[in-house]
């Protein structure tokens, strides 16, 4: 990375008078945005002082429904403006003579997020409490917001929406995936007609958070947020898949369904409605099922080799078996 | 004939080796790729040793549902592609759904074709 033209942008951006930039390693997490920590050392202007930075740009093959770059800094800082904790959005440039593509600069948190290691040892009822407050925040935009206009209505209603992008997305694969195409008819007979419609998060789950001392540093991954039922983005949260391992703390594998409920309704002062977040437990599934799929043509396409892609291919197994589990009982 | 030990022989002394000798030694980054290979491997031999039987299986469930004779010339992966093809177009049209029998059927099919799946990618995942 040149980082000559990095840090003339910075001292510009900043209105500094000398920058110096130490490139670190690149952080996990990248599948499809590249991560990379900076050290920026900044003299002179109001950001005088040495700063720990995340540089976001995109990486090579992009995934259906991940937001450019630019609107995925628009949705951080429309998150960070409502009090969802999340690493402070500072500098978007669209300038391809800077390092060659788009990107942004963030702050760096300090926390884990892996999965498994986040659920060691639960339940965490402050971490699912912050969480709780971290959606409710979130859930406060609602359209037309300032800054978000690029982003689409969910027309019909927001369970419609998704299944007619669901099914493109199925269709544009080389093979029938029959159990997912069960499940997605399952919800379809099932939509709720109406609903309430506010910015969610769509990937908001454990291992898409920082943890720092058993409480919440930050909420990460916006590429995918825009307007919807906020009951999807708790369905999402609280979906099996989602809880690595540990199935009997519902909520993300940290916390009983009904405490994360209940914190979630006391800071958003809106009722939950159970079976809505079931029934988008089973659309989580579902469109987990699909992105697996698509993932693993990533890797099959010769587009980007993968041992992580390839056997993300091979979850498809336990999604479908959650899709038949789920809509079996009804 | 070809000489002992056999392909999935190789393949699971391979996969022991890398799990007992080198992932031990290698740093924490590199571990979980190591682990990921050990994955890849164990699936590769849960499907080795399961054989082509679900799919024989899967393919003449289908078969049957739609009152088709099984053609000897096709293999089963063509049928299974060709079948499942009109399956899925049929549940996303609601074809199922007047004649509950038939519904009870395509679940069947479905629910036996992800446990053979299941137990060969994740045989540890259950409910």
């Amino acid at each position: 990375m040149d980082t000559a033209a990095l840090a003339a942008f910075v001292r510009e951006a900043a209105a500094a008078d000398r920058v110096a930039i130490t490139p670190g390693t690149r952080l996990s997490g990248g599948a499809i945005q590249e991560n990379i920590a900076l050290t920026v050392a900044i003299e002179g202007g109001p950001q005088a002082g040495t700063h720990a930075l995340v540089l976001r740009a995109p990486a090579r093959a992009a995934v259906p429904a991940s937001r450019s770059i630019d609107q995925q800094f628009a949705l951080l800082a429309a998150a960070h403006r409502a009090g969802v904790p999340v690493p402070e959005p500072l500098w978007f440039s669209a300038d391809p003579a800077v390092i060659g593509r788009p990107f942004y600069l963030m702050r760096r948190l300090a926390g884990i997020a892996l999965g498994t290691r986040v659920v060691r040892d639960g339940p965490h009822p402050a971490l699912a409490a912050d969480l709780a407050t971290a959606l409710a925040s979130l859930h406060r935009i609602t359209p037309p917001s300032h800054g978000l206009g690029f982003l689409e209505a969910p027309a019909p209603s927001p369970a419609r929406h998704w299944l007619v992008r669901l099914r493109a997305w199925l269709d544009a694969l080389p093979e029938p995936h029959p159990v997912i195409e069960w499940g997605l008819r399952w919800l379809e007979t099932r939509a709720p007609a109406k609903a309430e419609i506010v910015l969610c998060h769509h990937d908001f789950r454990t291992g898409n958070y920082l943890v720092a001392d058993g409480r919440l540093a930050g909420v990460l991954d916006w590429e995918f947020a825009g307007w919807s039922d906020p009951h999807e983005d708790i369905g999402w949260f609280t979906a099996k898949c989602w809880r690595f391992g540990a199935d009997r703390l519902e909520a993300g594998g940290i916390e009983g369904r009904d405490a994360f409920y209940a914190a979630y309704t006391a800071r958003s002062g809106r009722a939950i409605e159970d079976a809505r977040v079931r029934y988008y437990e089973v659309m989580a599934h579902a469109r987990w099922a699909v992105i697996a799929a698509q993932q693993a043509m990533r890797h099959r396409s010769g587009a980007e080799p993968s041992l992580e892609l390839a056997l993300v291919g091979r979850r498809l197994a336990e999604l479908e078996h959650e899709i038949l589990v789920l809509t079996g009982e009804r | 004939m070809r000489d002992r030990p056999t392909a999935a022989e190789l393949l699971a002394i391979a996969r022991t080796t890398l799990l007992d000798a080198i992932v031990p030694a290698l740093p924490e980054t590199a571990r979980y790729e190591a682990r990921m290979v050990a994955a890849a491997i164990a699936i590769a031999l849960r499907e080795a040793a399961a054989g082509g039987a679900a799919a024989e299986a899967e393919r003449d469930g289908l078969a049957a549902l739609y009152g088709e004779a099984v053609d000897a010339s096709e293999t089963t992966e063509t049928a299974l592609l060709r079948l499942n093809r009109r399956l899925a177009a049929d549940i996303r049209a609601g074809a199922f759904e007047r004649d509950g029998h038939a519904a009870v059927r395509v679940r069947a099919i479905l629910a036996a074709a992800t446990a053979a799946k299941l137990t060969e990618c994740n045989p540890g995942y259950a409910r």
